[in-house]
């Protein structure tokens, strides 16, 4: 089975493009489920079909689900938010606050994304096509698992147990009520799950992350951001969408001197992902509705390409760090050391290998180091980055 | 006293732009201006072309700019506490450190923004802050933590003390030690201090910017119930990227009516508070005669003062949801309430009123009642099924 995540920030219009993918690849015979965790913009309203909640069939062979993130989160975190609820119910102020402060931000798409290994397991489809937008920093909480397992094999037991043996006496001095064993079970099912995403996650055969963003400045550099965020942990990107590019009618008059603006983005996208397949998308005269309308798009994006290839398998670097010094790794196969020049542009790292240049967004820690120098070894070019 | 201004919205709408314009504006009449930003990824150097970064950086007479670096903050002022998070979560695998943990490298960056309003040396600081209102309602943790660390912490500290060892040894899992629980301690007064200091709205009050698209729309409605519901004073709303009238340009000027729409649904909402309309320009806002044009569009009038003082809307729990209190001084007889999507809808006299409910409480049932002025409607959650 395949899964196609398409992510990138709100408004760069994810869930149209990930509609689009999912009709093109029904169009093409395979079992498609489509799920969406887009609050603001109902696939019921897109693709013409009563919302509700649920798996819907749209056509024979193509399914839909719209996940509502939220709840999501409510049910993996069930005992737990009842445990937190409790310790918050002594206060003065158990109000709305609380209901809310339970709902931790950025890790609903967390939850999302933990459905769509739910689906996977079950394999009830050829194809799972989903729109999700986790951060960096949601993304990282992935990186975890193996820690997290390290607690919750070894040391919640022993908690548990000291939790069991002293838990009343604890609970007495303290006025917090004892956990039960589910808040432990749950905590150790959750880190179960999160590693089993992560293995589906790295594994190019079965996952890939396509990045939609749109050619302007601020939202690239998002994209960029994420795109670095994903080479760290080893999550195969291999396409990017660039969407809502004007067309040359819209800019014309008082807008002629956007079209600079739009070509600077274009030429950055194609500096920062070399490798991705790049799917380009004018901006429609209209908002983008309705099953024909989608199946026209996805038409047009794909021609003849199957959307369910792997685009990329590579991974375009990789992070070590030597005592202290850190160091980005890119596979450099026919480069010539005189070829090579490697600069820092602002958060970025410029690497011109001949007359071809390839640009590094870095995280924002990273990009305040500065670049100490560069080694050629095995095909491979090491670059050092230091305070 | 000082004045403290904080400009939020989701990434990409230009609330740069627009606190980098009122910072001008406010140099502009002699008064000393700190221009902060409190965003992970910076821009006041781009926009300004200026070198920024490291500290505080004078951009003219009266204004001073500055881009936080929340790492180098934690690590500073809480060496302790972020090593123990580190050693707790991140293991010897060194690339993910230190913990992004969502959200918390902004709420640090309100700690030092906090430090800089009390110290004294600016009369207006303005905050170019992290996307939405998710970031303030971070502040939601103190409260929440106040109780724990109270009641538990005592205990907490001594059960960290005699478990420490056996973890470190046996399951080489480093338990925080007394200097970083000291540390904790002292995050949370803080916090709690910062939290006070944003909430009085004789000093602070926040703005939000959007674009009229529908998912900015729909983000700004919901960070404006947020900050409602966490007791932060919020007195404008910016719709910036408007298109002109562009007869020639048919393409456009479709688009434009899309935008009219949004301007519609935001009026509705953002009923009482001042909204500012900026237009789109041809080109990207960048360096400082850019940055004045856009001050120079922005109302004559009392910019930087306490613009709106409200009451904010009241949640009371009651069985099986939520009861929100309204003030209704004429009772206009005929009322009804309905949840629709994510907004509450109230007719009352033939008038409209739009609330964008929280998040927790979404899709709930509503029904209003009347009483002595007052106007309560009774939200309960729906049961599965129920329509």
């Amino acid at each position: 089975m395949r899964i196609l995540i398409y992510s990138g920030k709100g408004g760069v219009g994810k869930t149209s493009i990930a509609a689009a993918t999912a009709i093109r690849l029904w169009e093409t015979g395979r079992r498609v489920l489509l799920m969406s965790t887009d609050q603001a913009h109902s696939l019921g309203d897109s693709l013409g079909f009563p919302s509700g909640g649920g798996v819907r069939t749209v056509r024979e062979g193509l399914d839909v689900l719209e996940l509502d993130p939220l709840e999501e989160g409510r049910q993996a975190w069930v005992n737990l938010r009842d445990y937190l609820k409790e310790i918050i119910r002594g206060r003065a102020n158990g109000g709305l606050e609380t209901e809310e402060a339970l709902l931790f931000p950025g890790m609903e798409e967390l939850f999302s994304l933990l459905r769509i290994l739910d689906e996977y397991e079950r394999g009830d489809y050829e194809i799972l096509v989903a729109d999700c937008a986790p951060t960096g920093e949601t993304l990282s909480l992935l990186r975890y698992p193996e820690r997290l397992s390290v607690l919750a094999d070894c040391l919640l037991p022993s908690v548990r147990g000291i939790n069991r043996a002293f838990g009343g006496l604890i609970s007495r001095a303290s006025a917090v009520p004892k956990p039960r064993d589910a808040v432990f079970d749950e905590f150790e099912r959750l880190t179960k799950r999160l590693a089993g995403l992560k293995n589906i996650l790295q594994n190019r055969d079965a996952a890939s992350v396509r990045l939609v963003t749109t050619p302007e400045r601020i939202v690239m550099d998002e994209t960029r951001r994420c795109y670095t965020w994903m080479q760290m942990y080893d999550f195969g990107v291999d396409a990017v969408y660039i969407n809502k590019i004007y067309p040359a009618e819209a800019l014309t008059g008082y807008f002629a001197d956007w079209s600079r603006v739009q070509e600077e983005s274009l030429e950055l996208a194609e500096e920062s992902f070399p490798e991705q397949r790049q799917f380009r998308l004018e901006l429609l005269s209209d908002e983008l509705q309705g099953f024909e309308a989608l199946r026209r798009v996805g038409r047009e994006l794909y021609g003849e390409t199957d959307p369910a290839a792997v685009f990329c398998r590579e991974q375009a670097f990789r992070m070590e760090e030597r005592s202290g010094t850190r160091i980005l790794i890119v596979k450099t196969p026919y480069a010539k050391e005189a070829d090579i020049q490697v600069e820092k542009d602002g958060g970025d790292l410029l690497l011109t290998v001949r007359n071809q240049a390839r640009r590094f967004h870095l995280t924002d820690l990273l990009g305040r180091r500065k670049l100490s120098g560069w080694s050629l070894v095995d095909g491979e070019l090491l670059i050092r980055l230091d305070y | 006293m000082g004045r403290i201004i904080l400009f939020t919205g989701k990434g990409g709408v230009g609330k740069t732009s627009v606190a980098a314009a009122h910072a001008v504006r406010s140099a502009g009449e002699g008064r000393s201006t700190l221009l902060v930003s409190a965003d992970m990824a910076h821009n006041l150097g781009d926009l300004f072309q200026l070198e920024t970064g490291g500290g505080i950086v004078k951009a003219g007479d009266s204004l001073f700019l500055l881009e936080l670096d929340p790492y180098r903050l934690m690590r500073r002022e809480f060496p302790h506490a972020v090593q123990a998070l580190s050693d707790l979560l991140a293991g010897p695998d060194l690339s993910a450190r230190p913990m992004p943990l969502p959200g918390f490298d902004t709420l640090f960056s309100l700690l030092m923004i906090g430090k800089i309003y009390q110290e004294g040396t600016y009369e207006r600081i303005l905050v170019d802050c992290a996307p939405t209102g998710e970031t303030l309602s971070l502040l939601k943790f103190p409260e929440l933590l106040s109780w724990y660390m109270e009641k538990f912490f005592p205990v907490g500290k001594v059960i960290t003390r005699v478990l420490a060892p056996a973890a470190k040894a046996k399951y080489r899992v480093k338990l925080p030690e007394r200097k970083a629980m000291n540390e904790i301690q002292r995050l949370h007064r803080e916090l709690a201090a910062l939290q006070e200091l944003l909430r009085d709205n004789s000093v602070c009050t926040v703005r939000l910017v959007c674009t009229p698209e529908r998912m900015s729309v729909e983000e700004t409605k919901r960070a404006f119930t947020r900050l409602h519901l966490y007791g932060y004073q919020t007195d404008g709303l910016y719709i910036n990227r408007l298109l002109p009238a562009l007869e020639e340009n048919p393409f456009l000027s479709h688009w434009r009516e899309v935008q009219r729409q949004y301007v519609g649904e935001l009026e509705e909402v953002f009923a009482g508070q001042p909204i500012v309309r900026l237009p789109w320009y041809p080109q990207e806002v960048r360096g400082i005669a850019a940055v004045e044009r856009m001050g120079g569009a922005l109302p004559e009038d009392g910019l930087f003062d306490v613009r709106v003082r409200t009451e904010t809307e009241v949640y009371t729990p009651i069985d099986g949801g939520f009861r929100l209190h309204l003030r209704l001084p004429e009772a206009p007889g005929d009322i009804r309430a309905e949840c629709q999507g994510m907004d509450l809808y109230i007719e009352a006299g033939g008038a409209v009123r739009r609330i964008p409910l929280p998040d927790s409480l979404k899709g709930a049932s509503a029904a209003a009642v009347l009483e002595d002025g007052m106007l309560y409607i009774d939200l309960r959650q729906r049961r599965d099924g129920e329509q």
